[in-house]
């Protein structure tokens, strides 16, 4: 009998030797503080306050981070993470960031031809115009006087004013869009017909009649690669940024089997 | 058990590190391949360009617009603002006619990302309400009562029955959200964050400007009876007089979290904090809005503790606040006809209650050109004038796309009046009496019980719930609603002068008030105060470099230095896709020296069809604009596609300070109810205007004689 209590009661020893040796041990208790996680924290520091944290700041970082941890750990030993829907979610919260932000990785070249190719149309330029217009205000007898003025150039005299337009009155590399919106639809739609370089008109606007000459036009196109390569990449970068979860979970759904249980 | 006091010591300790300013850190988000522009853009004009936009948009962070059905992102808001279609909440489809030229998404700041992050049912049984609550399915007409039992009922109550714990997050950040158990900080900066990075990504220098902002929603309380840090709004009746105000950041330095109401109620913390946060680098301003449903709050002539305003609040509101928002969808603040009796145009889009309640609001305080008075008086008592703002418009919608077309109008609370009938510009339809719980329309006894002038409510709790909602007015044979949304308004749209369309340009205008407002419509407008200028400058090529070099534009001070009038120079040209011009006017104040009674007189000074202005009524004669209320269809050839004029002030009195602003008036046009109407083969509702002039307001020229030069007065920049 008593043989079999020093056994059971060695083997307790035993045991409890053993857990201090691998589990509560000093190891439980040691809270090493990596150069690279401080060295995160001293950035954050330093963008949020615009400087670099003197010896005292840098303590007060260790300590603050040190509380953390000991709360962290004895939380944790508490069991406080088990069944609680806050934590639960801001697990899979963070994934997604994780997800979200794991953009370091630049697309392959071949990646970006295809999304350009698929995206053309967003790229497009569109068609631009730059031109010189003289105005002639409608409540002013200006379709009469436009059509004067346009004598007086056919025969090589210059120096015709018109009327000062709001808007001024040269117009540099401006779309269909903007042409339309100051000076109006049909204007654009007689202004697109015109030869360049030479004075033509008068044009008639909402605002009266101008007489107008184009210095210089490109047509719409579309842009090689290259061009826009920049503008696409961001783009590109933004989608994969926005899919990254849909398709993370796609994956993850093919992985796991859901059984409903009903509470009876 | 010793370890738990530790526990909550450390508990407090880390709460008061991290929490109290935290809010207050900023992060620089411009990336490195976009730094601020250097390289001039192609359109730069350094005699400036005018640019087109809204500085008032909410997306589905705001905690109303989730409510209302919205799902548009930032994103799509800018995309809209760039001549994208994105969808409405009923599901149909909206496009600008026009692109803007820059754009600010300003969600409501407190509880912003707040109400979406509810939705999801992960976040268990307390926010229940939510869940779901923008499923397709549920985006549909059938959803109101729903909707807006959540808005009127629930979200006042959120931060009822608060924990100890709850009240101790309170007392160390200084957050009242943290009162709200359900509140979840994290969800709520990383919405912010989506909203900063979304306008960095649209912001493209020279061809689009994004402004990083929020809205600041503050509202008055009763007199702070019983007020706490707990208990804000203290007891008995609610005032609700509206405070609200976006807060526009110039650059790419922001704040991890907003100042929101949850912080103060109280303007005045707010500049506080502008101030400290102009100290560190990062420049702000607030536009406040909706003085018209303020119940005479946001033009007061006492601070928030109820002393009088002195010099040092006057630059501190000027520091902060140089721009007032003076028309919107809930209406036009400039003035009102009770405050301008002699203004034969101040009965324009005039909404009468508070914001968010059906309780009449007081007209003095409450609008833009008696504020431009009471600024004038408490100078001459040498107080400082709070109350020298420029003007701009905006739209506040809740959709993430301004609506400010009277023929395609969607006004913008979503869902709630994303329809004619629940906007009140048609008969009440069925859908709406059904969402309510209610029987056929064509039911007597339903009828009867409906009556006149009353409230279709969920139960007898919830009357203030539904009473914005849905409140029945009988007209002949047809019972229509009643509610605030029939006076809401297809406005407005924020101008500037910029030499190029960027933050830094445009921010700049905004500081030194070379801004104007528009009721939706693109009319350009320019407005100087000039010395030693006569007509002949009407017709040189270089007339703007004149004016700039002998005057002041729209915004800014001319202190005389002759005994005669200023010459102020007006130029306005009509939108395209709008009606010709009608008129000009100039709205001149001022205060008289001996009484100190506050005057106004409304000149016109520009008139259509070469008509001339009349020199003892100061009036233009009728150009004879008709609008056909069956069709819509307008007068074609009368009006004026431009005007211009330079004129002098015939009563001027050089020793008077007064302020001249601009009004320039569109030739008569449908208004969106009776084009409501129009579209859906209905008569138009016979007690609401039919037609509308739409219209532009300059900033005012103040003028300041040279004796009484006010040198107390700092101005930024």
């Amino acid at each position: 009998m008593a043989k079999k209590l020093t056994v059971f009661f060695s083997i307790g020893i035993l045991i409890y030797i053993l857990n201090n040796l691998f589990n509560s041990s000093t190891e439980d208790k040691l809270i090493i503080v990596f150069e690279e996680e401080l060295d995160a924290l001293k950035k954050s520091w330093i963008s949020q306050v615009g400087r670099s944290p003197n010896k005292e700041e840098v303590e007060g970082i260790i300590n603050q981070l040190v509380d953390e941890e000991m709360l962290y750990r004895e939380a944790l030993s508490l069991g406080l993470d088990k069944g609680d829907i806050i934590i639960k979610r801001r697990l899979a919260q963070k994934i997604g960031f994780l997800k979200q932000e794991m953009q370091i990785v630049e697309p392959s070249m071949e990646e970006i031809k295809n999304f350009f190719l698929l995206n053309k149309d967003r790229y497009i330029v569109p068609r631009k115009f730059s031109f010189t217009h003289i105005y002639f205000n409608k409540d002013k007898d200006g379709s009469k006087r436009a059509i004067e003025a346009k004598r007086t150039i056919f025969n090589g005299l210059s120096g015709i004013d018109g009327d000062p337009f709001l808007l001024g009155r040269n117009f540099v590399m401006k779309t269909p869009m903007e042409i339309e919106r100051s000076f109006g639809k049909d204007f654009y739609n007689s202004l697109k017909k015109q030869k360049i370089d030479i004075w033509v008109g008068p044009i008639n606007s909402l605002y009266g009649s101008h007489l107008l000459k184009i210095t210089d036009s490109i047509s719409s196109k579309t842009p090689d690669l290259e061009e826009v390569s920049e503008l696409v990449i961001k783009d590109l970068k933004f989608q994969i940024k926005s899919n990254e979860m849909e398709d993370f979970l796609k994956i993850l759904r093919t992985k796991y089997t859901v059984q409903v249980q009903s509470e009876s | 058990m010793n370890f738990t006091p530790k526990l909550i010591l450390s508990l407090i300790f880390i709460a008061v590190l991290s929490g109290c300013n935290s809010g207050d850190n900023i992060i620089d988000y411009a990336s490195d391949e976009r730094q601020e522009n250097t390289v001039k853009s192609l359109d730069y004009n350094e005699d400036r360009n005018v640019y087109f936009g809204d500085l008032h948009v909410h997306t589905k962070y705001s905690f109303d617009a989730f409510i209302f059905g919205t799902t548009a992102t930032p994103d799509d808001a800018y995309r809209y603002a760039k001549g994208e279609s994105i969808k409405h909440p009923l599901g149909f489809d909206l496009q600008l006619r026009k692109p803007l030229d820059f754009y600010a998404v300003t969600d409501h700041g407190f509880l912003l990302g707040s109400v979406e992050g509810w939705s999801d049912p992960a976040t268990g049984d307390a926010t229940k309400p939510f869940h779901n609550l923008n499923r397709k399915e549920n985006l549909n007409v059938d959803s109101i009562a729903e909707r807006g039992a959540l808005f009127g009922f629930y979200i006042r109550n959120l931060a009822s029955g608060i924990s100890f714990w709850d009240g101790l997050k309170v007392l160390f950040t200084g957050d009242q959200a943290r009162a709200i158990s359900i509140y979840d900080v994290d969800i709520h900066r990383s919405a912010w964050k989506d909203v900063i990075e979304s306008a960095q990504r649209h912001n493209d220098p020279g061809n689009f400007t994004s402004f990083i902002a929020y809205e600041y929603t503050s509202s008055s309380t009763f007199s702070g009876e019983n007020r706490s840090i707990l208990n804000p709004n203290g007891t008995g009746p609610f005032e609700q007089g509206n405070l609200h105000r976006n807060v526009i950041y110039s650059g790419s330095k922001i704040t991890v979290e907003p100042f929101t109401r949850l912080k103060s109620l109280n303007p005045e913390d707010l500049w506080v904090w502008m101030d400290n946060l102009r100290e560190q680098g990062v420049d702000t301003i607030a536009i406040p809005h909706n003085s018209n449903g303020s119940n005479g709050q946001m033009f007061e002539s006492e601070t928030w503790d109820g002393f009088p305003m002195g010099k040092s609040y006057a630059q501190l509101r000027m520091r902060n606040e140089p721009l007032v928002e003076v028309t919107q969808v809930k209406g036009t603040s400039e003035t009102h006809p009770l405050l301008s009796p002699n203004d034969d145009w101040a009965d324009f889009e005039i909404m009468d209650s508070r914001v968010g309640s059906a309780q009449y609001s007081k007209p003095y305080g409450g609008y833009v050109r008696s504020a431009y008075l009471e600024g004038l008086g408490m100078q001459e008592e040498k107080r400082g004038n709070p109350y020298k703002f420029g003007m701009v418009g905006a739209s506040d919608t809740h959709t993430g796309a301004i609506s400010d077309d009277e023929s395609n109008f969607f006004s913008k609370v979503g869902i709630l009046d994303g329809t004619p009938s629940l906007r009140g510009s048609i008969p009440l339809e069925q859908y709406a009496l059904d969402a309510l719980g209610l029987q056929d329309t064509a039911d007597t006894a339903v009828a009867e019980a409906l009556g006149d002038g009353q409230t279709l409510a969920l139960d007898a709790d919830d009357v203030n719930v539904t009473a914005r909602l849905i409140t029945t007015k009988r007209i002949g044979d047809n019972y229509y609603n009643d509610g605030t949304f029939k006076q809401w308004s297809a406005s407005g749209l924020a101008v500037v002068w910029a030499e190029e369309n960027t933050r830094e340009s445009i921010f700049n205008s905004f500081r030194r008030k070379e801004t104007y407002a528009t009721s939706g419509t693109r009319i350009k407008l320019r407005f100087f105060a000039t010395e030693g200028l006569d007509e002949s400058i009407l017709s040189q090529p270089n007339m703007i470099k004149t004016a700039y070099l002998k005057g002041v534009p729209m915004g800014g001070e001319i202190i005389s230095t002759t005994e005669v009038s200023p010459q102020f120079l007006v130029w306005a040209m009509r939108d395209s896709d709008g009606a010709p011009l009608q008129r000009i006017q100039i709205i001149k104040g001022w205060v008289d020296e001996i009484t100190g009674r506050p005057h106004e007189k409304i000149y016109d000074v520009a008139c259509s069809d070469g008509l001339l202005v009349d020199p003892i009524t100061n009036r233009c004669p009728d150009n004879r604009a008709r609008v056909d209320i069956a069709s819509c269809s307008i007068s074609r050839d009368v009006g004026s596609g431009e005007l211009k004029t330079i004129w002098s002030d015939p009563d001027f009195r050089p020793n008077l300070k007064s302020f001249y602003y601009v009004r320039v008036l569109e030739n008569p046009t449908c208004r969106w109810s009776t084009w409501d109407a129009i579209n859906t083969g209905n008569k138009p509702r016979p007690d609401l205007h039919s037609t509308i002039q739409e219209r532009a307001w300059s900033s005012p020229i103040w003028y300041t004689p040279k004796s009484q030069k006010d040198t107390d007065y700092v101005q930024l920049n």
